[in-house]
């Protein structure tokens, strides 16, 4: 209903402003000499390779702009005027002059062609391949007054240099509220790496001085202000999505494997223990590493305490679990040791392959190799002896029988379950790359790293610029070291990644370059990520998640994804 | 021309350094030269007063920045902490690289027709600059900082580390030490005790026996009894002065059994005290393998040739003099890390070298082994000539005590044989194990010692 409302407020803009002007010559408004269009435009730079044609991205819409209540969006690229288009050629000139549209000395460009106050123009707009013509006036730059004949924002305020009790005044206020808008709505999230709910938290911090506005200072000036704020809100919380059972069901395939795979652990390691019952003994106290009778305890096997990192030391890098006291005694797992290599090794399978979440507790049950050992401890050098790891319960969740499994590692208890985790078929060679897309993210919920890596390229392209570029066809290996860290977030902050865009095909290398040169083409994918908030599943962005994703085919092959990153 | 003149905040430094002299690293390099270089090119460069003048103050408050920025770049390299600044260095390194690249960028956004000088210039030094730091993102001063950093502070901990070990060692040693001692001395006070009380439990005997003997010889001659020495009442007596040395000898074999296992417990701790400094020792030359000074002074090359690079590298005369000063400055925090560390290594190598570390030295091996003392106990034992002694009380038994049987008739003789082989059978079984435990504690003994030196080879 409010939108509805502001955006209907926002369509009365230039009726209301020409009442206003009306007033010109009065106390409220006088005009400069200065003819604009009232928007901020910026070169398009090659950071998207040149798609497209050239020109000049909007990046502002003045409150004041004939352009207001357009077509004309932020992030619009203006690729000419009347019968004036804008190309390459007379780049160097439009930057050093900057009077192209939306540049600083636009009004020189106005001046020399006589423009007045007024005057219709027509821009020629590209936005996603399409090219379409938006008609708007060209006003005179305005000076404004409140009613107590103050410099204002507006007509009858709110005045540049006052604060009405909050806490900067307008103009450095409202110059702000146009930068962070701007740079939200112009690409926000894929071009400046908004985060958005930090964003959103301050732009509802905002809400109190709209409504400020709009109550004191009523006109045209805060129903734009307010229709903006209301638009970055909305783009900022973006719209709510909603989850069936069914959806959410890859997350309870992960829960329901960790659980039985804990199951596994717990039976795994009663049948451990009840295999060594013969062998096991009480651990504490411990004998003396140097005095006792080692004989008596060398191959005996031992259930040491639960430990966590306050377990660990390090002596000059080197890295050793510590159980016991001075009272009891000390014994000592090395981290180095290969027995220890291997748990460690089943730890990594068990993030991969079931759940990125496992805790840092270690219940160790270990055999006295008979070897004493001298660690220091604090600042104090302690004895106690060493153990070897021959079994280990990791985060009370996955248990590994070290000597299972084969030379090159061990297998935690329930492995051998986990096979059949396909998250559908893959996609054909003829995929989008959306559909690449979606496979990418289908397999990364359901844990089928196989698949997921299969969709990642092995190539690498390094692209010197000016056609020089080297070409490696076999860079990559098994997809991007990325895949437990992805787990964890589409486990946890994550809810669903979807396909916003897709971006328009672009030819990196023509394959004449040499002979043997591959044909590169690349696409941009935009995508959004879905977490879950008060307001509902709703679009979530950060560092932690990659908005804007690069695929590439080659030879016209399947699409690949080229990013390092899984999530 | 180098331009003399200090920003406000360098002045203060430079007279808060010449007040300060115990803190001459404050007084930091000047990096004016590009900046006179700048100013030069854009005096003699083309262009209208205002745009100069635009241009002027935008390259005053870029060379601002610039210099703060190297002085950022300085602070991470000096930082003393473990935690790897490498990326910290690339990323600051980067944000002035950007910001490099935009300096002039609005410079000229007030002037109406821009004229090709003003823009020329602009382009120019933009890009110039911007050269300049992708040259300093790439150098791997940070990168050495942490290598020689990490080394330092994991040398420093290993030294205290050793320091505990060796005290524990020793503690423990010499713990074990006066046991053995303890337990040597026991043993021979045991046996002066015993061997003096045997000698006379002998000599009496032999003196009651020949006494008796003759008495008994008399009154066979002279057919007349005597009355009260029969060969059981010799027997008897023989037995009863022979009954509290048996008892004694008894008692001492049992304690010599006990101590020989004490003797073979303190040879097992003692051998795994070497074992665990053996341990340590391997310990120290897994450590150096990737802690080794050498590593730093390597890092340290690597770092002054990247540097090194990037001055040769600089596109300008002013960029490569003040290159060279930054690279000055980076090296000597550099340097800072590398003299401590050195320090730090100096008082390793100072600890540990002949102890954990390189051939062992005589003194430390003489401290754990102790070759005088094991030698000093197998003395103790050996000196006594136990075994000798024990034969010979041995043979002594089972000669009667040297007491000459003869006088005595043929039959009385034998009987009287019969009785005496009953009475001493009992002594000559504990003179037996007696003799054993001797031998055994004294072989312990022995190869206790050769163990212990042989540990050390």
């Amino acid at each position: 209903m409010v939108i509805s409302l502001v955006a209907t407020a926002a369509g009365c803009i230039p009726s209301q402003l020409s009442k206003l002007m009306g007033k010109e010559g009065g106390d409220m408004s006088k005009r400069s000499a200065s003819i604009v269009s009232g928007l901020v435009t910026t070169e398009e730079s090659a950071e998207e390779r040149d798609i497209g044609p050239y020109g000049f991205r909007v990046t502002w819409i003045a409150w004041d702009s004939g352009f207001r209540g357009t077509e004309l969006r932020i992030g619009d690229r203006i690729v000419g005027i009347d019968a004036h288009v804008y190309t390459r050629g007379e780049r160097k000139e439009l930057l050093a002059h900057g009077t192209a549209i939306g540049n600083y000395a636009e009004s020189s460009y106005w001046a020399q062609r006589g423009a007045a106050d007024g005057r219709m123009v027509t821009l020629h707009v590209w936005r996603k391949g399409k090219t379409f013509d938006v008609t708007g006036a060209l006003r005179a730059e305005r000076f404004y007054y409140a009613d107590d004949g103050r410099p204002a924002l507006a007509p009858g305020g709110p005045p540049r240099l006052g604060n009405d009790g909050f806490d900067a005044a307008w103009a450095s206020w409202y110059e702000r509220f146009v930068q962070d808008t701007s740079r939200i709505l112009d690409g926000g999230f894929r071009r400046h790496g908004v985060n958005n709910r930090t964003a959103l938290e301050a732009i509802r911090a905002q809400k109190p001085r709209i409504d400020h506005l709009t109550a004191h200072y009523p006109g045209p000036f805060a129903v734009t202000t307010t229709a903006d704020w209301q638009l970055v809100h909305d783009v900022l919380l973006g719209a709510e999505r909603t989850f069936t059972a069914a959806d959410l069901e890859y997350r309870r395939l992960g829960e329901q494997r960790a659980a039985d795979v804990a199951e596994a652990a717990r039976s795994g390691r009663e049948v451990f223990l009840a295999a060594h019952r013969q062998d096991l003994i009480e651990p504490f106290p411990a004998v003396d590493p140097i005095a006792g009778n080692l004989d008596r305890v060398r191959g005996k096997i031992i259930v040491l305490p639960a430990m966590t990192n306050r377990n660990w030391i390090s002596e000059g890098g080197h890295g050793y679990l510590a159980a016991g006291d001075r009272q009891r005694g000390y014994y000592f797992v090395d981290s180095r040791s290969t027995p220890f290599g291997r748990v460690l090794l089943a730890e990594h399978r068990y993030r991969e392959q079931v759940s990125p979440k496992l805790g840092n507790t270690y219940e160790l049950i270990g055999r006295i190799t008979g070897a004493p050992s001298l660690r220091y401890l604090g600042d104090v050098a302690v004895t106690g002896l060493e153990v070897e790891v021959v079994g280990a319960t990791v985060g009370g969740a996955m248990f590994v029988d070290v000597g299972s499994g084969d030379e090159q590692e061990a297998r935690f208890a329930g492995q051998d379950a986990l096979t059949a985790v396909g998250g559908g078929a893959p996609p054909g060679p003829r995929a989008t790359p959306s559909q690449i897309m979606r496979a990418a993210f289908a397999a990364l919920k359901v844990g089928d790293q196989q698949a997921w890596s299969e969709l990642y390229a092995p190539w690498y392209l390094s692209d010197h610029g000016g056609g020089r570029f080297a070409y490696y066809p076999a860079w990559n290996r098994g997809g991007p070291d990325d895949w437990v860290r992805a787990r964890r977030v589409i486990l946890d902050d994550v809810y669903d990644v979807e396909v916003a865009d897709e971006g328009l095909v672009q030819r990196l290398t023509s394959g004449e370059e040499f002979e043997g040169a591959p044909v590169i083409d690349q696409v941009l994918v935009e995508v959004e990520h879905i977490g879950k908030f008060p307001e509902g599943y709703r679009p979530v962005t950060g560092v932690e998640m990659k908005r804007v994703w690069t695929l590439q085919r080659i030879d016209g092959g399947p699409w690949r994804i080229t990013d390092q990153r899984g999530i | 021309m180098r331009n003399l003149r200090l920003p406000q905040r360098r002045r203060v430094c430079v007279i808060l350094a010449l007040l300060v002299a115990s803190a001459p690293d404050e007084v930091l390099a000047d990096y004016g030269a590009r900046k006179s270089e700048a100013m030069s090119e854009l005096d003699k460069a083309t262009m209208t007063d205002a745009e100069r003048a635009a241009l002027e103050k935008a390259l005053e408050t870029y060379f601002g920045g610039r210099e703060d920025c190297f002085e950022g770049l300085i602070a991470v390299v000096a930082k003393t902490d473990e935690a790897a600044q490498q990326a910290t260095f690339r990323d600051r390194a980067a944000v002035c690289a950007i910001g490099a690249s935009q300096v002039l960028d609005r410079a000229l956004d007030d002037i109406d027709d821009v004229s090709i000088g003003a823009l020329g210039f602009s382009s120019v030094f933009s890009m110039q600059e911007a050269t300049f730091y992708q040259g300093l993102i790439g150098i791997g001063v940070a990168d050495a900082r942490d290598q020689i950093v990490t080394i330092q502070v994991r040398l420093a901990h290993m030294t205290d580390a050793l320091d505990a070990k060796w005290l524990r060692l020793k503690q423990d040693d010499e713990q074990f030490d006066a046991k053995a001692a303890a337990l040597t001395a026991e043993i021979r006070e045991d046996y002066a005790k015993v061997l003096r009380e045997a000698a006379e439990a002998h000599a009496d005997t032999a003196e009651l026996l020949a006494e008796q003997v003759k008495k008994l010889a008399e009154s066979e001659l002279s057919d007349i009894s005597t009355g009260n020495v029969t060969v059981d009442t010799i027997v008897s007596g023989v037995k009863s002065a022979l009954g509290p040395l048996i008892t004694q000898w008894q008692a001492v074999n049992s304690r010599m059994g006990v101590r020989a296992n004490a003797y073979r417990a303190l040879f097992a701790s003692e051998l795994r005290v070497l074992v665990v400094f053996e341990d340590v020792r391997e310990d120290v030359r897994d450590f150096l393998e990737d802690n080794d000074w050498p590593k730093a002074d390597a890092a340290y090359a690597l770092a002054r040739t990247g540097l090194d690079a990037f001055v040769s590298a600089a596109r300008t005369s002013g960029q490569s003099s003040d290159a060279s000063e930054l690279r000055g400055d980076l090296l000597e925090q550099l340097a800072i890390h590398l003299k401590r560390g050195a320090d730090v290594y100096a008082t390793f190598v100072s600890r540990n070298r002949g102890r954990f570390e390189g051939a062992l030295g005589p003194d430390i091996e003489e401290q754990l082994v102790e070759h005088a003392a094991w030698e000093q106990y197998a003395r103790y034992i050996e000196g006594y000539g136990l075994d000798t002694k024990l034969r010979d009380w041995h043979q002594h038994g089972t000669n009667y005590f040297n007491v000459s049987l003869d006088p005595l008739k043929s039959e009385t003789r034998e009987k009287l044989k019969v009785g005496l082989r009953a009475a001493i059978e009992q002594l000559l079984r504990e003179l037996k194990t007696a003799e054993g435990a001797a031998r055994t504690i004294e072989q312990l003994v022995k190869e206790g010692r050769d163990a212990v030196a042989e540990a050390l080879d």
